[in-house]
């Protein structure tokens, strides 16, 4: 029992590391699908390319993916909702307007568009708070989807507005590019900035890895058990959705990953979040990794990101859900 | 220092934000280790508020609840056991019962191995090994009731208040709970649950305190209790309270 519990831990990140190695040198330098390792030491250009580019580039899949597939177990616990995903709470939509703002006003300069989707995101998700102590009708958790589906709506129509007002030639495309999420303009400096933020969350949500199962017990239960729940849920809640703004900012909305992750890391590592954190944590990074390499390889020009993830994720969930051996109650 | 009770309620008062009035009026109450508390009455007299009162859930607008300070600090003196709780998850029983252990570590600490140990002792003592592997949302009612007391019971705190732990079970299931309820007050555990079925109080409370509309109205050793003029004061309807072979019958009359 241990030792195959062990096994599939290192199945999982024997796989993780393989796959962050071989994306080095999939692409499509010299030619595709593949540039072999030798290159490295040969050719300087592909030195450069692997450094400078690939590099870069597979970290932030990894880590956006880490980030998405985390705050969407940690989200789904929290709400005592399998069906939650990061975006939800108007964080994505919130994000889209803010690029789509800078985009439009900032002459789409790439700090600006980061900056004001994390900002932007963030505000839908105080304005989500806000709306949700005002109303005055279901439990905390209904009361915040709600208040999330309304603000999402919000948002969505300001996104469409400055679709409507946008260049349709040079600002329409770029706006449209990020909401269908891509990391191809991923490079060092950018990594970098969304690196605190983003392992500050991871490092927060690991640790509270096993408070999780306490959390998703009633209120009254959870206290009894010594924990604040009301507190303790605004807490991991606050440091989710700051870690999804930061990795959103950087990618734009990369759909599915934050809702499938959670449900295959508790079919393969149990529901406890003592595995299922890590474990949706692990395979957000590889799968968004997988769609990336596929997103930048497939074709000549580069499918968007979000289109990939939606894709392959949409099956999975479907078929996860599907193959369910026995009833679940979600 | 000696206390007269493990935990006591003085003068509690307890309103619903924007509720009209008080679920719970001027309540007090003693709950002593070793004896078994049933709190009687119809739907809405107020009975889990007064749990959650005493389990400092709720804060009461007036008067107070004393855990008797020997005992140590709240979440490691007092178990809870909730009514049918739904989780959305299928965590596998022995996982649940480990939540149990949480009073005992740290904020972000998890559980090591003598916290599994003691889930596993728990697990013997109640006879339900055979469960420890399966999901929580496979169990039947009775299964499920018993998990929960388990849980409760891997706290090890010397109160267990239980909401409700019998409802939902067939006859078997819940003679076994109340069995099982009766033998941790021998072992010098303070138990108190709630129930609307007064036959259940009669089985094994020593003490049984009868609520109506937020008020104690009676709080008298169950054989004196649980009388006719006193439940069909409580529930509106006429009973008769027969004794059979020293134990007290509570049925219907016609």
């Amino acid at each position: 029992m241990v030792k195959r519990r062990s096994f599939k831990w290192i199945v999982l990140l024997a796989a993780v590391f393989l796959l962050g190695v071989a994306s080095l040198f999939i692409g499509r330098y010299p030619s595709p699908p593949w540039m072999p390792p030798r290159a490295l030491f040969t050719d300087r250009l592909a030195l450069d390319l692997a450094l400078t580019l690939r590099l870069p580039r597979v970290l932030a899949a990894l880590l956006v993916g880490a980030v998405l597939g985390a705050s969407g177990l940690a989200m789904q616990m929290l709400f005592r909702n399998p069906l939650v995903e990061p975006g939800f709470l108007g964080v994505s939509q919130g994000a889209a307007f803010g690029a789509a703002l800078a985009i439009l006003y900032f002459a789409s300069n790439p700090f600006a568009v980061q900056a004001s989707a994390a900002v932007f995101g963030l505000a839908a998700l105080g304005l989500t708070y806000l709306f949700a102590r005002r109303l005055r009708y279901g439990g905390w958790v209904l009361r915040m989807v709600l208040a999330g589906i309304a603000v999402s709506a919000l948002f969505s129509a300001g996104v469409g507005l400055l679709k409507y007002l946008a260049d349709p030639l040079t600002q329409l495309p770029e706006i449209v590019f990020w909401l269908l999420g891509g990391l191809w303009a991923t490079r060092w400096s950018a990594l970098l900035a969304i690196l605190p933020a983003t392992l500050l969350g991871l490092g927060v949500l690991f640790l509270a890895r096993w408070r999780l199962n306490v959390l998703v017990l009633e209120d009254d239960a959870a206290f009894a058990l010594g924990a604040r729940p009301g507190r303790e849920r605004a807490l991991f809640l606050v440091v989710s959705v700051v870690a999804v703004a930061a990795a959103v900012s950087l990618s734009g909305i990369v759909a599915w990953v934050g809702l499938m992750i959670p449900h295959l890391a508790r079919r393969f590592y149990g529901v406890d979040g003592r595995s299922s954190l890590p474990a949706s944590l692990l395979l957000g990074g590889a799968f968004t990794l997988l769609c990336d390499d596929l997103s930048r390889t497939l074709t000549v020009g580069e499918i968007p990101l979000g289109i990939i993830t939606a894709l392959l994720g949409s099956l999975a969930f479907v078929v996860l859900l599907a193959s369910e051996g026995r009833e679940v109650e979600l | 220092m000696k206390c007269r009770f493990a935990l006591e309620a003085h003068a509690l008062t307890y309103r619903y934000p924007k509720a009209a009035v008080p679920a719970v009026l001027n309540a007090d109450f003693g709950l002593s280790r070793g004896e078994v508390v049933a709190v009687l009455g119809p739907n809405g007299a107020g009975k889990s508020t007064l749990l959650r009162l005493l389990l400092g859930f709720y804060r009461p607008q007036s008067g107070e609840v004393r855990l008797c300070p020997a005992l140590g600090a709240r979440r490691k003196a007092i178990a809870f056991v909730p009514q049918r709780e739904q989780t959305p998850f299928a965590f596998r029983v022995a996982e649940y019962m480990l939540l149990g252990r949480t009073p005992h570590l740290g904020f972000l600490a998890s559980p090591k191995p003598e916290d599994l140990a003691e889930v596993a002792l728990t697990l013997r003592k109640l006879g339900i090994e055979p469960l420890a592997d399966k999901p929580i949302t496979a169990l039947s009612g009775g299964e499920h009731q018993l998990v929960l007391i388990g849980r409760a019971l891997v706290q090890k705190a010397p109160i267990l208040l239980l909401d409700e732990p019998t409802n939902h079970l067939d006859l078997g299931n819940r003679y076994r709970v109340l069995t099982l309820l009766r033998s941790l007050a021998d072992e010098g555990r303070a138990v108190l649950f709630t129930t609307h079925d007064p036959q259940s109080a009669a089985v094994i409370a020593d003490r049984a305190v009868l609520m109506k509309e937020g008020s104690i109205i009676v709080d008298a050793p169950a054989k004196e209790a649980i009388s006719e003029a006193n439940l069909s004061q409580l529930y509106g309807a006429f009973v008769r309270v027969e004794s059979v072979e020293g134990f007290t019958v509570v049925l219907p009359r016609r």
